[in-house]
């Protein structure tokens, strides 16, 4: 249980690092200090757009566990649970036939990637886009049909 | 595979969250063990029939296995 506790603790900083990056990329932003920041084509704003609502989603999921992680930290009872569903067989068996965590570090990159080259190129955008959200869609998918069949 | 955690659960007054904290695993799984959707495997097995004092034998019913 010791261990897990230093996992968890690992896992809220990486959370609260993600959410000051978040932030900080944020105020930025708002600053126009940011380069490439273009939103004078409908195109260039849209992409802008897409960017930074991948970016808050990143920044919220990552507040939300990090909160999450702290509240488990003070509860016994939260933690012991958290703790069985994180070695529970049927459970990790599910997320290996779901591809995870290889899928979502898979499309995580990509979005990183594609946020990249947003002021590169339109359609390595779109396609690294669609392709990591397809990817996070289908293993959900499996991940639902599993939980409902096992 | 069909069990008799249910029965043993209810002579032991136990609720599968109970059970589940017990045993180390999520009440979704005891849930699934008891409506034959999921096969505990041995380590599980052994704790489930360790928690309720018995051999995993007489909570497992390998019959089904044993005819084929």
């Amino acid at each position: 249980m010791d261990n897990f506790k230093i996992k968890l603790k690992k896992r809220r900083i990486l959370f609260i690092v993600i959410v000051i990056a978040v932030t900080a990329l944020g105020v930025l932003d708002a600053l126009s200090l940011l380069p490439g920041s273009n939103k004078e084509t409908f195109t260039a704003g849209m992409m802008d757009g897409i960017s930074w609502s991948t970016y808050i989603a990143l920044g919220l999921a990552a507040l939300a566990a990090s909160i999450r992680i702290t509240r488990m930290l003070k509860d016994e009872a939260l933690l012991r649970k958290a703790y069985n569903k994180e070695n529970d067989e049927r459970l990790k068996m599910i997320r290996s036939r779901a591809g995870m965590p290889i899928i979502l570090i898979m499309s995580i990159l990509m979005f990183v990637v594609a946020i990249i080259f947003s002021s590169i190129n339109e359609t390595v955008f779109y396609t690294l886009l669609a392709a990591g959200y397809i990817q996070l869609l289908c293993a959900a998918g499996v991940k639902i049909y599993c939980l409902k069949t096992m | 595979m069909k069990t008799r955690i249910r029965e043993l659960r209810k002579a032991n007054r136990l609720s599968q969250e109970e059970l589940a904290l017990d045993v180390g695993t999520t009440r979704q799984t005891i849930t699934s063990i008891e409506v034959e959707k999921y096969t505990a495997s041995l380590v599980l097995a052994y704790k489930i029939a360790h928690r309720f004092g018995l051999s995993i034998e007489d909570v497992f019913d390998f019959s089904e296995i044993e005819d084929s």
